[in-house]
């Protein structure tokens, strides 16, 4: 620690002032935090149903061949990973960081520092896996890859695309999720980088070209909204602002991502869908496993320094639908 | 009708979308399977072929082309441009991840003078 001089008498002010880092809410892209998984094992196993078909006769008189149901069984894995982080201290320290800092000990502090080491390096993993290489994390999954077509005057950028185009474009999208999935994959949710979030929340479509019944003037977003989410009916559409999609598409173009977290539990009223019926279903289409969340190990204190292990055993991003997530590879401006 | 054939260096489905010049409704749409090798696909007109060349230059040309227009006799050209995307992803992720473990290393140096490390280790097995 640094050594800090102040003049006596002297006041403090109370709260830290500490450099502002983004808080990301990628957890909304999840549909739900689980704990399947026990400590110690390698893979999460996802069985898998396909193929299900049962063949019908029809005959008025007399029957003729009878085929039988058939099905295929299958399966997905997810891989754990341990994340790690320590930390250390000894009792000079730690009077040292009281007498100069208050509202916290250096315990505390540090242990959050930790927590928050292991929180950021599950947001990247959660998008992009823990293996860059493998195909992990539920941006880099097999979901669809798209980049954005000229606009009708031939602007190819976010800033520069006809705002009203562009809403067409991403309800397009957004509908091509619920067609590709019968409508079950909803609500949707939008991930990309703060400045193109705030573009979407803020730009506004020319009423010449776009009006809404009651409605003066809307954003993209806001539109958006009302669109797709009560129209369409996914529901409410959140936009989540993340800086690490920032440059990760080919040519480092950005990310804007569409994902459709789960999957909608629809009322039954035939037995036309009898699998889904009957069989407990996994109605999650994105999550991640943190099998009993994060862990801390105290150490035995040893010649005054007291250190703590926190581990978290987690699988990347999983994703078991691929067609309820479409990526853009966008540019935000020229 | 044109009809060309397009290769995929990716694992990622592609579907792009490209518009003729003034149209506003109309959008025209190109899959491209994962790992496709010579895939044929077909435009409605040479100005339609032209215009997707046009508007997905960035994924034809650039430094690692995601799509290889064209017959290809074997798949290593393809293979190898593939793993070129891989790596120049990879190596922006790890990027991104370095700052991440400087910030935090540099937060616990300052107040203790140890440095905080955050290690993520696979818990699987090699091979399974």
């Amino acid at each position: 620690m640094s050594q800090v001089i102040r003049v006596a008498p002297h006041n403090l002010i109370p709260g830290m002032a500490t450099p502002i880092y983004q808080d990301v809410q990628y957890e909304k892209a999840l549909a739900e935090v689980t704990h399947f998984g026990e400590l110690g094992s390698d893979i999460l196993y996802q069985p898998t149903l396909s193929r299900f078909h049962t063949p019908t006769t029809i005959a008025q008189q007399w029957r003729g061949h009878l085929d039988v149901a058939s099905y295929s069984l299958g399966q997905i894995s997810f891989p754990y990973y341990s994340i790690m982080a320590k930390n250390q201290s000894d009792p000079g320290e730690e009077a040292k960081f009281g007498k100069l800092v208050t509202g916290i000990g250096l315990q505390e502090f540090l242990d959050d520092l930790c927590k928050q080491g292991i929180a950021q390096r599950q947001h990247f993993a959660t998008w992009f896996g823990f293996d860059t290489d493998a195909t992990q994390g539920i941006l880099l999954n097999a979901g669809t890859v798209t980049t954005i077509p000229n606009d009708s005057e031939a602007h190819s950028t976010i800033v520069s695309y006809l705002p009203a185009e562009l809403f067409q474009l991403l309800t397009g999208y957004a509908r091509g999720i619920m067609n590709a999935t019968y409508n079950a994959a909803k609500p949707v949710v939008i991930v990309s980088t703060t400045e193109i979030i705030n573009y979407l929340q803020t730009i506004i479509i020319p009423i010449a070209s776009y009006q809404m019944p009651g409605a003066g003037v809307d954003s993209i977003a806001g539109a958006y909204q009302r669109v797709v989410g009560t129209w369409l009916g996914v529901g409410k559409v959140e936009f989540i602002a993340d800086n690490a999609l920032a440059g990760k598409g080919a040519n480092g173009t950005d990310l804007l991502s569409l994902i459709a977290p789960g999957l909608s539990d629809q009322e039954v009223k035939s037995d036309q869908t009898l699998v889904q019926r009957s069989m407990p279903q996994n109605m999650r289409n994105t999550f991640v496993d943190e099998v009993s969340g994060i862990r801390t190990y105290i150490n035995p204190v040893m010649d005054g320094v007291k250190s703590k292990l926190f581990s978290l055993q987690t699988t990347p991003g999983c994703l078991i639908r691929p067609e309820a997530v479409v990526t853009l590879e966008v540019t935000y401006s020229d | 009708m044109v009809e060309i054939e397009i290769s995929n260096a990716t694992g990622q489905t592609r579907v792009e979308a490209y518009r003729m010049p003034g149209d506003k409704l109309r959008l025209f749409h190109v899959s491209i399977a994962p790992y496709a090798i010579n895939q044929k696909v077909r435009f409605e007109s040479e100005a339609h072929l032209q215009q997707f060349k046009l508007q997905k230059e960035a994924l034809l040309k650039g430094k690692n082309p995601i799509f290889i227009l064209g017959h290809q006799l074997g798949k290593r050209k393809v293979e190898s441009a593939g793993n070129a995307v891989t790596k120049e992803f990879a190596a922006k992720v790890d990027k991104d991840l370095d700052k991440l473990k400087e910030d935090l290393g540099a937060a616990g140096e300052a107040t203790t003078g140890k440095p905080i490390t955050i290690e993520a280790v696979k818990v699987k097995r090699k091979g399974t």
